[in-house]
Parts: C-alpha cells; structure tokens; sequence
C-alpha cells in the first residue's frame, strides 16, 4: 500500500456515479481514477496501481466479477481489493457475498463506502 | 339439435376406431363421417399404437375385446407415453360382454359406449371429450404464455430496477456532497431544501428496495436474520429518519415504557415501520396527526400507526395489501397506498409468524397495526 493517499479506481459504465463518487471521495482524501469502460479497466490499473477497486456489477460486455477474476490473473493486480457495487441488492444484503468480497447497493451510503474502504486498506 | 362437426374435426387429427371387428368398425366409422368427422381405423391394438405414434388422432374410440392386445392394454401403453397420454380413450364394449367399467377409468379412459350404438349417444360423447380436450390444450397453451409473461416480468421489473437505481445513487450521492460541504455556507432555508430532497431520494430507494423484496419474498428467496431486538428502539429510529418529511404534521410515540424485546430480523421490522409510517405520512394533511402506538398483550405485541386522514373505503381495505390491489383504486383515481410497501410489510409480518391489518373509517382516519409474537419463533 502506498505511504501517501490510499488510491481508489472506480470502475463503473455510469460516468456519472463514477463522478460523484469521485468528488466524494477526494473530499475524504482519497486519489481517485475512474474507468466507465470495463474492458479497460484491468489495463488503467496497471497505470495507476491502485489499492483498491470499487466496481459495479452489472455492466455491459463485462461484469464486475469478470473485471476481478482478470485482475486475479495478473500478478500485479493479484492482490488488489474489490468492493462491489450492485443496484439488484437491498441494503440488507450489504457486507460480505458468499465469495467474501464486500457488496454495497445502490444508492450508495457514502460513510458506508468510506468504512469499507478502510478496512480493505487496512486488511491488505 | 344434431350439431355438425366443426372445419377442426374434418381437418384435424381425426378419430381413431380400433376394433378387432370389421363389421363394427365400418358401423361406427360410416355414422360418424355421415356428421363430418374424419376417421381412421386400426383393426388391432398393435396397429392402434402404431397408427397413434404416426399421426396422434384426436380421440380413441377403443373396443375392450381384442385378441392379443386387449382394450386395457393398449390403453396403459397410450398412458406411458408422454407424447400420446392426452389423447382421449372412450372404451367400446358390447352389451353383453362384461366390460370392467372401473378398469377401464383406472387404465385412464375418459368414458365408455356400448354395442349396440346409439348414433346420437355416441355423437355426444365424442364431441364432449373432443371440446375438452381442446379446451384442456388451450388452457395449457395459455398458461405456458402466461408463465413466459410472468419471467418476462420479472425481468422487466429487475431491468427497471437497475435503471432507476443508478440515476437516484448518482442524485443521493451528490446531495450528500453537497449538504457534507457547503452546510455552513448554506442559508439555512436552502440547507432544508436539500435534506428533504435527500430525505425523498431515500424513501424512493426504500420504494425500490420494496419491489425487489416482494419478488424475493415470492421466490422464497429472503431469509431473516433473527436476533433478540426492542420494537421501541427500532420505531424511534424510524421516526428519527421522518422527521425531514413530516412537514407540520404531528408524528409521536405512544409506548407503554420500557423496551418490548422480541425476536425478529430488526432491519426489515425498521423497514416494515417505515413503510407504515411513511404511507400515514403520505395520506394525512400538511396539519395532520400520526401516533404510533407498541402495546404488549399477552403473548404478543400491537404495533399501530395512526392517523386523521382521509380513511379508506372498506372495499379496498381488503386488498390494499395485495400486490396488485392499489392498481384497483387507482383505476378510480384514488390512491391509499404508494408502491409495494404494504405488500412488503404483510409478507414480512407474516414470514414473521405475525398478522396485520387495517382498520379504517372513511373521513375519520386509519390505523394500520401488526401483531407480532412475544416470545421466541
């Protein structure tokens, strides 16, 4: 993990939510890079390796869980965190998914996110 | 009141005779064609399969007494077969033969005839049991349409989702920005703006969330998370999150005192609540009144949301909890629920081992209440 601010890459085909999430999250002192096109989101990481990845599910050509087996596959990206992001759960259903990887829905809870970054940067 | 065979029956499958016995076949094959319908003949039951498996006919008028294959026989082979089990069998027997009539519904005939015919009696057989079995494929061909509606519902429903979902995450998210950053340099008025704006984008996602629950809940798909909690607790939160919607109404708890514990999953009874209070909301006027009220009873616990709105005819009381109820009132201009909410809350009451209802006079208020067990589940 870098020394200086923890980096964030969002990966999300809304380049909206993308810049909204942004915003929000350079205000909470995060470096933030968005990707809304999913094919390239393994390539952008490996320009601007960052310590984790906030990626939505659902989007199209590739979805958010083939976006991560990629990253697996590259021993760069190995290791990076995923935090899910899915507008087909409830926030019941936030936390851990079955394959231990942490899913928010959306509308996204800002503080929530902001928690679940912390912790990954924490656990990496 | 002879009725002739209709375009189907002379252009369909047909019928299909089978009898050992010439002289017979051509008797009942020539007084049926005399009326329309087009037939077929098989003069043993090996060859009755056969010609069923070439071309499936529509009926089979199968005579019980054959060599070699008996009635019965041929009839346990059409019924193992998947694709000729719904041709309709009648048995034909002659008078003085002794035909098992209980054998002949338990190997699956749908009725019986017997020598010597009776040209109207066997008309009237053969069309009753063709119309039903039409009717019988076309119920089956409707309901096959209406399943593929019902997924591609569902579908629809999860796409809408998802596209209503993103732009409102996009509008909270950005309110959220706003109202973290620039609350100080905001005029207090302007400050008020946008936390209702906030406020209204989470019960719109509340909304949403509700039709995804209702369709898991439908699909068995939701499990509760049970846990010790206190309905008080949980109602205060919910009225704590009403406050930036309420307006001038009057929205209070009347609780008997301490906390009431049961066992439950405590975010969907916060979600059943909100619902309950959110919809008084929504139908009480800007100078209205809303009190909710937890009464321990027994082994159970009242829970009331109350209000002096407009009340709600008692021909919807019944079905404002239906999936589709509203859609009923809504026809007439008049709404008494919003979404699926209440929908919601009967599903998670009752997955609950609980009960809930409405009471409701029209012009004096509503009082929409829940019952819930005390003691463990």
């Amino acid at each position: 993990m870098s020394t200086l601010s923890p980096k964030v890459m969002l990966v999300d085909d809304d380049e909206l939510h993308n810049e909204m999430l942004k915003t929000a999250l350079e205000r909470r002192g995060f470096v933030v890079c968005t990707e809304s096109n999913a094919t390239n989101a393994l390539k952008t990481a490996l320009g601007f390796k960052p310590d984790v990845v906030v990626c939505d599910i659902a989007m199209p050509g590739k979805s958010g869980r083939n976006v991560m087996q990629e990253f697996k596959a590259h021993r760069t990206t190995r290791d990076t965190p995923f935090i899910f992001l899915s507008s087909l759960v409830v926030k019941r259903e936030e936390g851990k998914s079955a394959d231990q990887h942490l899913m928010l829905a959306k509308p996204i809870d800002i503080i929530q996110l902001e928690q679940y970054i912390r912790e990954c940067l924490k656990s990496d | 009141m002879r009725k002739p065979a209709t375009e189907a029956d002379q252009e369909g499958p047909g019928i299909l005779i089978v009898d050992d016995a010439p002289a017979n076949v051509r008797l009942l094959a020539d007084m049926l064609k005399d009326r329309g319908y087009k037939i077929r003949v098989a003069l043993s039951g090996e060859r009755a399969l056969q010609a069923a498996h070439n071309h499936p006919p529509s009926l089979i008028l199968l005579d019980v007494n054959m060599p070699e294959m008996n009635g019965y026989e041929v009839c346990g082979q059409l019924k193992a077969d998947a694709e000729l089990r719904d041709i309709p069998v009648i048995f034909i027997s002659a008078m003085h033969e002794t035909m098992d009539k209980v054998k002949a519904f338990g190997v699956g005939g749908v009725d019986y005839i017997t020598k010597p015919f009776q040209v109207e009696e066997v008309e009237a057989r053969v069309r009753t049991h063709l119309e039903l079995h039409r009717q019988r494929h076309e119920l089956r061909r409707s309901y096959a349409r209406l399943r593929e509606l019902e997924n591609l519902r569902d579908t629809l429903v999860h796409m809408i989702i998802h596209d209503l979902r993103n732009p409102l995450s996009v509008i909270h998210g950005n309110l959220g920005v706003v109202l973290e950053s620039e609350a100080l340099a905001l005029a207090p008025k302007n400050r008020k703006f946008l936390e209702t704006a906030l406020a209204v984008s989470s019960s719109l996602a509340e909304m949403i969330s509700s039709i995804l629950d209702v369709n898991r809940m439908e699909a068995g798909a939701m499990k509760l998370n049970l846990g010790r909690c206190d309905l008080v607790a949980v109602a205060a939160r919910v009225l704590a999150g009403a406050e930036a919607i309420r307006g001038r109404r009057n929205l209070a708890m009347e609780a008997s005192g301490g906390p009431v514990e049961v066992v439950a999953d405590a975010d969907i009874l916060f979600r059943v609540i909100q619902n309950l209070v959110d919809n008084a909301l929504k139908f009480t006027p800007a100078d209205g009144w809303i009190r909710l009220a937890i009464t321990p009873d027994g082994d159970h616990v009242h829970v009331a949301v109350k209000d002096n709105g407009p009340g709600i005819p008692e021909a919807y009381q019944r079905m404002i909890f239906d999936k589709f109820g509203q859609v009923a009132g809504f026809e007439h201009q008049q709404k008494y629920a919003t979404g699926l909410g209440l929908t919601f809350c009967k599903m998670a009451v009752e997955a609950h081992g609980g009960r809930i209802g409405v009471e409701s006079r029209e012009g004096l208020g509503s009082s929409f209440w829940f019952d819930l067990p005390l003691k463990g589940m």
